[in-house]
């Protein structure tokens, strides 16, 4: 059976404030139906908590420590309050062992992608070997990204949701740029002809090789996990060759995040 | 307006969204009424309150024949109201190519200019290169500076090599907001042609034009600005001197590395760790004989940056 990485998921507040427990019954539940394995990065889903993100990774550390690695950790910040920022991406990379910082969700926290604010998470994140995931929902999220990849080669950039409504602008420029730090996020919703039409740009921009899944799916009591399936249907809707299908669905991700 | 039409559309503006569900069936029930329908719900701003029932609408409107809802999307797109501008831009991003010769037609018939602006912000969008020579008319003509801006970036943004021309004349437009977007359209056509009025403008600029201008420039890569990026590692605002520092290991040429390893002392961690980069990528013999020292820094983005390269480039 072929594993899905998701590298873009969040664990929901009940998890996060424990009054439930993500236990490894409870994955496994939200994952039936699958025709896939899969492995989850996740962080916190609380909108706020990149203004206290020491306290969010530690949470965030004993909810996903019980489960050995089928959900890893993925650090929130938010630029405006840079040195907690700073000092959770070091606890969490450092002593946790975690995969990745973001989403850098720049529209909801008002900041602008590639600000100057936001070059020290960049920088450390390069300096700490793991990607950092940016939210790039509209064209200057792209333009933003992309500034940011250009600028920082050490660091590995994930541009999130391929551009949304930009992915027109951001395939032109991805395919331009020819970024090996640059990696874009896709994924199979909402239906696999629709999905399938992005698919095949990202690949026409930066190449089977650059491609990881995201989808925002909150690991929440109840929940079920139908992204790997969808993902699976418009791989096979864009006719893929199964090492490239194999490539997408975990092999890049498996590069990008360092996972064992 | 014909009363069923008009009752149903009133019931639609009735629903708020903690009746989501009740929403989307009058919605639905608008699209039952046909075509004259639709168009009328996407006049009304309030019957678009609701999310859902929007997006009912849009797929609803969708399935028309473009031909015949295209007036009424065309008007949704100069409507003061937020909400028939979102509907009008989702139904068109549904149908696509389909929409794209009403759209330039529209360019140059749309009088309201949140309409022209609008209609420019769903081309650059889809893609549509085909848009190029209606928004480099507009670009150089229109008289209104926030459409003459908006047409400007389209432009930098489709990569279309029409835009060229209008990109200088837009470097000395009158309007600052419009110059600022010819810049930054110049880094993203990478115009040689612009780097002079590039600069030009980044003299007398404020802070974010000077940091775009230094970015265009380091786009554009060509080593004539390289002595006025290199001006800017003095600038007064980090963010200029970090985008300059970034530029020249585009625009190194001999002469570069005295200011730059100045740029190592600069106060600034970010701006002093991006030096240490370009000059270990630009001049690696010439790093080597600072990354020792930068090892033992106490900043730690210099220490770590100077780890890195000690491994690629070596240390003196």
């Amino acid at each position: 059976m072929i594993e899905i990485v998701d590298q873009h998921t969040t664990v929901g507040e009940t998890f996060m404030d424990g009054s439930d427990e993500l236990t490894a019954e409870l994955l496994a539940d939200m994952l039936s139906g699958c025709r896939h394995t899969a492995r989850f990065i996740s962080t916190d889903a609380r909108n706020d908590a990149g203004e206290w993100p020491v306290k969010s990774v530690k949470q965030l550390q004993e909810v996903i420590r019980p489960l050995e690695g089928a959900v890893e950790g993925w650090i929130a910040v938010n630029p405006y309050f840079l040195e907690a920022a700073l000092e959770a991406i070091e606890l969490g990379v450092r002593r946790f062992g975690m995969k990745s910082v973001g989403e850098m969700i720049q529209y909801m926290e008002d900041w602008v992608t590639d600000e100057y604010m936001v070059l020290p998470i960049v920088q450390l994140a390069g300096d700490l070997d793991v990607p950092i995931n940016f939210h790039a929902g509209e064209a200057l999220h792209v333009e933003g990204v992309m500034h940011l990849a250009e600028s920082y080669p050490r660091t590995r950039f994930i541009m999130a949701h391929f551009g949304g409504r930009a992915w027109r602008m951001a395939w032109r420029l991805v395919k331009d740029a020819k970024l090996p730090n640059l990696y874009v996020e896709i994924n199979g919703s909402p239906t696999p002809e629709l999905a399938a039409e992005r698919i095949a740009a990202a690949i026409d921009a930066a190449g089977v090789d650059r491609l990881v899944l995201g989808t925002d799916f909150r690991l929440a009591p109840g929940a079920r996990y139908e992204h790997g399936n969808r993902l699976l249907d418009a791989l096979e809707y864009v006719k893929l060759k199964d090492t490239d299908i194999e490539r997408i669905c975990s092999l890049n991700a498996r590069e990008v995040f360092k996972l064992s | 307006m014909k009363e069923e039409i008009r009752r149903a559309i009133e019931r639609l503006s009735g629903f708020d969204r903690d009746h989501s569900a009740e929403a989307v069936e009058a919605a639905k029930a608008v699209g039952a009424l046909g075509v004259e329908a639709l168009c009328a719900a996407l006049d009304t701003p309030e019957a678009l309150n609701v999310p859902r029932a929007r997006h009912a609408l849009k797929d609803e409107i969708a399935r028309r024949d473009p031909a015949v809802v295209a007036p009424a999307l065309l008007r949704a797109l100069a409507h003061k109201d937020w909400r028939p501008n979102q509907v009008a831009c989702d139904v068109i991003n549904l149908m696509q190519e389909a929409m794209t010769p009403a759209l330039i037609d529209n360019l140059e018939t749309e009088r309201q200019p949140n309409g022209r602006i609008n209609t420019m912000l769903i081309l650059r969008r889809m893609g549509a290169s085909a848009a190029a020579p209606s928004l480099v008319k507009l670009a150089c003509e229109d008289s209104v500076a926030e459409v003459r801006a908006t047409a400007v970036e389209a432009l930098g943004y489709l990569g279309v090599a029409q835009a060229a021309d209008a990109v200088v004349v837009a470097l000395d437009d009158t309007s600052p907001a419009v110059r600022l977007k010819a810049v930054k359209a110049a880094g993203w056509l990478r115009m040689c042609d612009a780097a002079e009025g590039v600069v030009a403008f980044a003299r007398s600029a404020d802070t974010e034009g000077r940091a775009a201008a230094v970015y265009a420039l380091d786009r554009i890569g060509d080593v004539r600005a390289t002595p006025f990026v290199v001006d800017c590692l003095e600038d007064p605002d980090p963010y200029v001197r970090w985008s300059a520092v970034v530029a020249l290991r585009r625009l190194w040429k001999e002469g570069c590395e005295t200011p730059l390893e100045k740029a190592l002392e600069d106060t600034e961690e970010t701006v002093a760790a991006a030096a240490l980069e370009t000059l270990c990528i630009a001049a690696p013999t010439k790093a080597r004989n600072r990354l020792a020292a930068a090892m033992e820094d106490p900043r730690p983005a210099l220490r770590r940056t100077a780890g890195f390269y000690s491994r690629t480039v070596g240390t003196g």
